[in-house]
C-alpha cells in the first residue's frame, strides 16, 4: 500500500521489551501494568483536579526568604516539622508561610511540589487535544484510504509519506519557530504528525475487513454503509487499537512538550521540562533537587502511559 | 533491467514529488509567521505607503506563494542565502551538514558496539547476570528522554571535572575529558534514541534462532565456524536498521546538540529561531527533508530491487 517509515514506534516498543524481561505470564503481567498504569495516571489526573480547582493552598509566588530550601523528606524533620504546623493543608503549609517543603523550594523560594502540581496543567488539556486530533484525523483518512478506493486514497498515501518525510521534532520546531511555542499550536502539529500511523492502522484493519463474512452479511441485510463502518468495523474492531494508540500517543505528547520546553528555556509559563532546564544550573552550586523532581515526574507520568498502554495491548492478545 | 530502470525512475520521482510537498508544507508553515516582513527588514519610522509597496514589490512579497517558494528553495538549492552572524550561511550549513553526519555516524557505531555483543551473548544465554544487568540498563535508557539522559551525563561531568561536557569548555582540558564528551554524546544519541535496542533485540532472536537451527548444529558437527554464519545472518539487517535510524537521529540530533552546544544543523535550528532567521530555518528544513527522501529512496530501491512483486507491479 505505501511504505511504512517505522516512525515512532521506540518508546512503546521498548516498554513491550523492558516488561517482557521480567518473562511473567503474559495475562498477569498485562493486568499488572495495566494496574500500575492505572494508579500512575490517576495521580497525574487528581494532581490535574488539584492545580485546576485551586486546592491545597498551592502557590507559584516567589518567596525570597525561603530560598534553595532542601527537600523535607527524612521522616524525623518531616515529624519536627509537624509540630509547628498548625494549620496544614493537603501539601503543608502555604508555601509563603514558615512550612515545610516536602520537595524543598527553588531559587525564588516557591514550593517544587506546588510547582509540579500546577505543570499537570501544561499537560493533560493540551496532550488530550493532540490525541484526539490524531485519532479523528487518522480515523478519517483510513477510513477514505480503506473504504474508498480511487483517487481519494491516492490522495490520503500522498499525505501520509509527506507528513512521514518531514522529522517530527522538525515540523514542531517550526511551527513553535512561527507560534513562539505556543503549546496549543505544538499539539496541534503533533497530532497531524500523529495522524498518519493512525490512518495506516484503519486503513489496514478496514481493508482486511473488507471481505470478511459479517461484512458480508451486514450489507446483505440491508445495512447503509457508513452504519457498517462506523459501527462494525471501526466500534467493535478498531476500538481497542485506537485506545492502546491513544495511551502511547499521550506519552509522546507529554515527552514532545517536555522535550521543547526543556530546549526553549527562554519562554514563559510552567512546565515540567522548563523546571529541569531552569535546575540543572543549580547543579553548579550541588543543588539536586530543583532540577531532579520535575526529571522524576516526566518519567513516572511517561512511564504511566506506556504502561497503561502495554497492559492494554497484552491483555488483549493473551 | 528495464525493469530495474523503471522502478528506480518511479521512485525517484515519487520522493521528488514528495520532497516538493513537504518542503512547501514548512515554507507555508514559516510563512504564517506573525510580524510584516517589510518592517523587520525596514524598521524605519514614518514610511508612506507607496514606500511600503515598492519595499514589498522589491522584496517579491506581492507574487503568488508558490512562485515565492519555487524562488526561495531555488536559492537554498543553489547555497545562494546571504549571511548569517558574519559567515555565509552556505558554509554553515556545510558544516552543520558534516557535523551532524559525524554524530550520527558515531552514534551508530555506538549503538553496534553495544547492541551486537550483548545481543550475540544474550542469545546464547552467556555472560550471566552482568550482561543481563547491561541489557537492563540500556533498555532503560532507551526509555528515558533523551534530555533526561543529556542532564544525567552533565550531572556525571559536573561531579567529576566540575565542568558541562562541551566542546567549548572540554577544549583546555585532558584528552580523556574530551574523548569521553564526544562519547557521551554519541552514546546519548545512539543508545537513548533506541538504535541500540533495537540492534540488541534484533540480534538476540536471530542469534537465538539460528544457534538452534539444523544448519548451525551440522557446522557445529563438522567442525566449522559458527560465527560466519551468525555474521552472513545478522550483518544486512543490522545495516538496514542503521540506514532506518538515521532518520531518528536527525530528530534526536536537534536535542542533543542544542543541549551539548555542538554546531551541527539541530544547533543551527535553534540558531535560526532564536534569531528569527526564517531563511536559514527553511534551509535546515530542505536539508532534512532531503537526507530523509534519500534514506526513504535507498530503502525502496532496495526493497524494490529485491522484492518481485514490486518490480512486477510497477513493470
Amino acid at each position: 500500500m505505501w511504505t511504512t517509515y517505522e516512525t515512532d514506534r521506540r518508546g512503546p516498543k521498548a516498554w513491550a521489551l523492558l516488561s517482557s524481561m521480567g518473562r511473567g505470564d503474559g495475562q498477569m503481567a498485562g493486568v499488572l501494568s495495566l494496574i500500575g498504569g492505572a494508579v500512575i495516571i490517576a495521580s497525574f489526573a487528581l494532581a490535574w483536579l488539584i492545580a485546576t480547582l485551586g486546592l491545597a493552598g498551592l502557590s507559584d509566588r516567589t518567596n525570597l526568604e525561603q530560598v534553595y530550601e532542601p527537600p523535607a523528606l527524612t521522616p524525623l524533620k518531616w515529624l519536627l516539622d509537624q509540630r509547628d504546623v498548625r494549620a496544614s493543608t493537603l501539601f503543608g503549609a502555604p508555601p509563603q508561610a514558615e512550612g515545610f517543603h516536602v520537595l524543598g523550594t527553588d531559587g525564588a523560594g516557591r514550593d517544587i511540589l506546588s510547582l509540579l502540581v500546577l505543570g499537570t496543567r501544561t499537560y493533560l488539556v493540551p496532550g488530550l487535544l493532540a490525541v484526539s486530533i490524531a485519532l479523528g484525523l487518522g480515523i478519517l483518512l483510513g477510513t477514505i484510504h480503506g473504504h474508498y478506493g480511487g483517487y481519494a486514497a491516492k490522495a490520503v498515501s500522498w499525505f501520509v509519506k509527506t507528513v512521514h518525510s518531514v522529522p517530527k521534532l522538525l515540523l514542531l520546531l517550526v511551527i513553535g519557530a512561527v507560534t513562539d511555542f505556543d503549546v496549543k499550536w505544538l499539539m496541534f502539529g503533533l497530532g497531524f504528525a500523529g495522524a498518519p500511523r493512525v490512518t495506516e492502522m484503519v486503513a489496514a484493519r478496514i481493508a482486511s475487513l473488507r471481505r470478511a463474512d459479517f461484512i458480508e452479511a451486514a450489507r446483505e441485510a440491508g445495512l447503509r454503509e457508513w452504519v457498517i463502518v462506523a459501527k462494525h468495523v471501526l466500534w467493535y474492531n478498531c476500538r481497542h487499537l485506537l485506545v492502546i494508540q491513544a495511551s502511547f500517543f499521550m506519552a509522546e505528547a507529554i515527552l514532545m512538550e517536555t522535550t521543547l520546553s526543556y530546549l526553549n528555556s527562554g519562554a514563559q509559563g510552567l512546565s515540567w521540562g522548563r523546571m529541569v532546564q531552569h535546575g540543572s544550573n543549580d547543579l553548579f552550586q550541588g543543588i539536586y533537587w530543583t532540577s531532579a523532581a520535575p526529571a522524576a515526574a516526566v518519567v513516572t507520568t511517561i512511564l504511566g502511559f506506556y504502561l497503561l498502554g502495554d497492559g492494554l495491548n497484552r491483555i488483549q492478545q493473551s | 533491467m528495464a525493469g530495474m530502470v523503471r522502478v528506480i525512475l518511479r521512485l525517484a520521482g515519487e520522493n521528488l514529488a514528495v520532497f516538493f510537498l513537504a518542503t512547501f508544507l514548512i515554507f507555508w508553515i514559516i510563512n504564517q509567521a506573525p510580524g510584516d516582513p517589510i518592517d523587520i527588514w525596514h524598521p524605519e519610522p514614518g514610511m508612506s505607503a507607496a514606500d511600503r509597496q515598492a519595499i514589498a514589490q522589491e522584496l517579491g512579497l506581492q507574487r503568488p506563494l508558490v512562485e515565492r517558494y519555487a524562488r526561495l528553495l531555488w536559492r537554498t538549492v543553489r547555497l545562494d542565502l546571504g549571511a548569517f552572524d558574519g559567515v555565509p550561511i552556505s558554509e554553515r550549513l556545510l558544516h552543520g551538514i558534516g557535523v551532524t553526519l559525524l554524530l550520527a555516524l558515531s552514534a551508530s557505531a555506538v549503538s553496534v558496539a553495544v547492541g551486537v555483543p550483548l545481543g550475540v551473548l544474550g542469545g546464547l544465554e552467556r555472560g550471566g547476570p552482568p550482561i543481563r544487568v547491561a541489557t537492563m540498563i540500556v533498555y532503560v535508557a532507551s526509555l528515558l528522554p533523551v534530555f533526561l539522559l543529556c542532564y544525567l551525563v552533565h550531572l556525571f561531568f559536573l561531579n567529576t571535572v566540575g565542568v558541562l561536557p562541551t566542546p567549548q569548555s572540554v577544549e583546555n582540558r585532558a584528552t580523556i575529558w574530551k574523548v569521553l564528551t564526544a562519547l557521551s554524546m554519541a552514546s546519548v544519541l545512539g543508545i537513548g534514541d533506541g538504535t541500540a535496542t533495537e540492534i540488541l533485540r534484533y540480534v538476540r532472536s536471530e542469534v537465538r534462532r539460528i544457534s538452534n537451527s539444523q544448519f548451525i548444529r551440522a557446522a557445529r558437527v563438522n567442525g566449522g565456524s559458527v560465527t560466519r554464519h551468525l555474521a552472513r545472518n545478522t550483518l544486512v539487517p543490522i545495516a538496514t536498521i542503521i540506514n532506518l535510524r538515521m532518520l531518528y537521529f536527525l530528530g534526536g540530533a536537534v536535542v542533543v546538540e542544542a543541549i551539548f552546544q555542538l554546531d551541527g544543523l539541530g544547533w543551527l535550528t535553534w540558531q535560526s529561531i532564536d534569531s528569527r532567521n526564517y531563511e536559514l530555518l527553511f534551509a535546515v528544513s530542505v536539508v532534512s527533508v532531503i537526507a530523509v527522501c534519500a534514506v526513504n529512496l535507498l530503502n525502496n530501491v532496495t526493497i524494490g530491487l529485491i522484492d518481485p512483486r514490486v518490480r512486477a507491479r510497477s513493470g
